[in-house]
């Protein structure tokens, strides 16, 4: 695609310079959003992305072709604690949108008033504002609920269950236009019809004259007279971890840092930053998921149908959300139980497997920091009472499962049988200790690891997302939202960068202007 | 830190033949033994990060040595068909968390090599399986390929709006 650069483009030439009026570190849901904001204002920008640009076409079914092209360590980053959670994050251009299922929700109200009223980050990025923006991010994402036809029996079970018990659940709004139901979002959408950042506004980004260089590590944050002025950053050959050329990027107005709510603070605190407040790489939250597969005696056939199709917000008071989950047939056999001739003989199940999965708005706080051979270090453990909010999501998947008509549940929790066939035997999850131990949690949604806020020792940037230890460099991704929010954030964070970027546009315009 | 060594990768196929082992069943008769996973491994080695590269290593270790402290005398290899299932078992029920979930790293492992291929994928009940291979089982990369440009005598590239080279530096 014209106007990005990759390792491969650029022989043996040391060095690669370029000046922009901003640049965007990262091409996920919060660097795409900004540069999409600010090249359409007329700002000369480049954006810098770690990972490679994946044209759809070279996306595969088997999984682990699609992690080590799409995903950051190929699949295999985790957080450490008390237990091992795998932390799911994309590295590619696009990030993590070009592996999520695509799902989008507005920020809760009730949330969006926490952030204001303990932190007063909702002075700029009002809600009324928001809900302006994410207005105009539909409209532009194609978000719309799932159409029943690309449901699949997995999406269709999962509304039959929780409407026997009662439970509200609805079609996910996703923002993808003309789903062909290949429940593939995780391996990179095959036929291009999701609208992540990299089919969507990194392309519009680069229509509005904008420049990208993917495989690219942002390494140094430049500083002039107490403000940032641009970025050095390598090439690198991830397949064969070689070196390639230097960049440097002189920005005129300013730097917006979206790299995530782990490589964000992690590439601050390598400048020295952060030590103001004490807060940059703490704070980190998640929402711990899980599932459970049900055995049916109908065929689900997995393979069809919207990846996430179909949720349920019944219990977001409760701190819970349930929604389905399509897994790859080599993923979801490491989760079958047992090894050897016991996991062989349950082959023939997948065509007759549901998956749904539960993820709670944890209480736990971790923090990312660089461990002392470079590489990032996630500490998280749940609380207590997290898990003690994870085995009742557990028993409301199991319980709907039971009533969509499953033969058995396979729960997947250490200390249950691996399979049950009744609500008494699963509700034996009551005895078992408050242990993360027990179960294998995924974390994929991330926040507050340089959260937003008025008060300089409570957080890192201020109510325009600005440093408040620097001038001229912002964030604008997940880590800046103060608190997790019960909700997947994709949304949330295309709404706050767009509000950003648009308030540095608005600024350069008063300047130019004057 | 040093690749897997020779025995390293031949442990790690006798524990991978045991997890998913061939011919057993009729309903999925391809296992481990069935697929060379020699390439696998070699790209799997340059994908893992040094953490985890080291973990994968920690664990074939521990799967291999784990059976003479659970009295069996022998290591993984020396057991039979019935012995290996035996320990894998054991481990998966151990009290102990970092014993099951070792285990688990090289189920992921071996799942990801065996059963992402195509065969194994109709195996399991998959209708499209990828004509494509996964990568892999392809042919060299494109990474090998020759650079498309090479900018500037001085090797420095100055990049203009619009993403085409605008010059060079003398």
């Amino acid at each position: 695609m014209k106007g990005i650069t990759q390792i491969q483009d650029l022989g043996s030439s040391p060095l690669v310079e370029d000046v922009a009026d901003v640049v965007v570190l990262g091409t996920g849901a919060g660097g795409a959003t900004a540069a999409r904001v600010l090249s359409a204002a007329g700002l000369d920008v480049v954006m810098v992305e770690e990972g490679p640009w994946v044209p759809h076409t070279e996306h595969r079914l088997d999984m682990y072709s699609s992690l080590k092209s799409l995903w950051r360590d190929a699949g295999f980053q985790a957080a450490e604690g008390r237990a091992v959670s795998a932390l799911l994050q994309g590295s590619c251009v696009g990030g993590s949108t070009a592996i999520n299922s695509a799902i989008t929700h507005r920020c809760p109200e009730k949330i969006h008033h926490i952030w204001g009223e303990r932190f007063g980050a909702t002075e700029r990025l009002t809600y009324d504002r928001l809900n302006a923006i994410w207005d105009q991010i539909d409209a532009e994402l194609h978000v719309a609920p799932t159409p029943r036809e690309v449901y699949g029996r997995n999406n269709d079970l999962m509304t039959a269950g929780f409407e026997a018990c009662g439970f509200s659940v609805q079609p996910t709004k996703r923002n993808v236009s003309g789903c062909q139901g290949t429940a593939r979002c995780g391996q990179g959408c095959p036929t291009q019809q999701r609208q992540s950042m990299n089919v969507s506004y990194v392309p519009r980004a680069l229509a509005s004259g904008a420049r990208l260089y993917a495989t690219c590590r942002a390494e140094r944050l430049l500083v002039e007279g107490g403000r940032g002025v641009g970025i050095e950053g390598r090439f690198w050959d991830r397949e064969g971890r070689r070196a390639g050329p230097q960049l440097r990027v002189r920005a005129r107005r300013a730097v917006v840092v979206a790299c995530s709510a782990i490589q964000t603070p992690l590439f601050l605190l390598d400048q020295g930053i952060g030590k103001q407040s004490g807060q940059l790489g703490r704070n980190f939250q998640s929402h711990p998921g899980t599932a459970v597969a049900g055995i049916f005696d109908e065929p689900v056939h997995m393979w069809f149908g919207a990846t996430q199709g179909v949720e349920s917000l019944h219990f977001w008071e409760e701190r819970y959300k349930v929604e389905t989950i399509a897994l790859a047939p080599e993923m979801a056999m490491v989760r079958l139980p047992g090894y050897g001739r016991k996991l062989v003989d349950q082959v023939g199940i997948y065509p007759h497997l549901a998956l749904w999965g539960g993820q709670v708005r944890a209480e736990a706080h971790g923090r990312v920091r660089r461990g002392w051979t470079g590489r990032p270090i996630v500490t998280y453990t749940m609380t207590p009472t997290d898990c003690r909010r994870l085995k009742t999501v557990l028993k409301t998947m199991a319980e709907a499962m039971f009533a969509a008509g499953a033969r058995a549940l396979q729960p997947g929790v250490y200390g249950l049988p691996d399979q049950v066939t009744t609500m008494d035997e699963f509700n034996r999850i009551d005895t078992l200790p408050d242990d993360p131990r027990l179960f294998h949690c995924i974390l994929s949604h991330l926040f507050g690891t340089a959260r937003m806020g008025k008060d300089p020792r409570q957080s890192v940037v201020d109510v325009d997302g600005r440093l408040h230890e620097l001038q001229g460099v912002y964030v604008a991704d997940a880590s800046v939202l103060p608190t997790n929010m019960g909700v997947n954030p994709q949304h949330t964070i295309l709404g706050i960068a767009w509000g950003i970027a648009e308030d540095i546009a608005n600024q350069e315009r008063l300047k130019a202007a004057a | 830190m040093g690749a897997w060594s020779r025995f390293e990768r031949r442990w790690l196929r006798v524990i991978l033949e045991a997890m998913f082992p061939s011919g057993v069943s009729e309903r999925a008769p391809l296992g481990a033994a069935d697929i060379p996973l020699d390439a696998y491994f070699d790209d799997l080695e340059r994908q893992l990060t040094p953490r985890v590269h080291l973990g994968v290593r920690a664990a074939i270790w521990f799967l291999w040595w784990i059976p003479v402290f659970f009295g069996h005398w022998r290591p993984f290899g020396a057991l039979n068909e019935e012995g290996r299932e035996a320990v894998l078992e054991r481990l998966r029920e151990h009290p102990n968390y970092y014993f099951r979930e070792l285990a688990l790293l090289l189920k992921t492992v071996g799942s990801f090599g065996v059963l992402g291929t195509p065969e194994a994928q109709r195996m399991i009940g998959h209708p499209r399986p990828d004509a494509t291979q996964p990568s892999w089982r392809r042919a060299a990369s494109a990474q090998a390929a020759a650079p498309r440009a090479a900018l500037g005598d001085q090797g420095v590239a100055i990049m203009a709006r619009g993403g085409e080279p605008r010059g060079r530096v003398a």
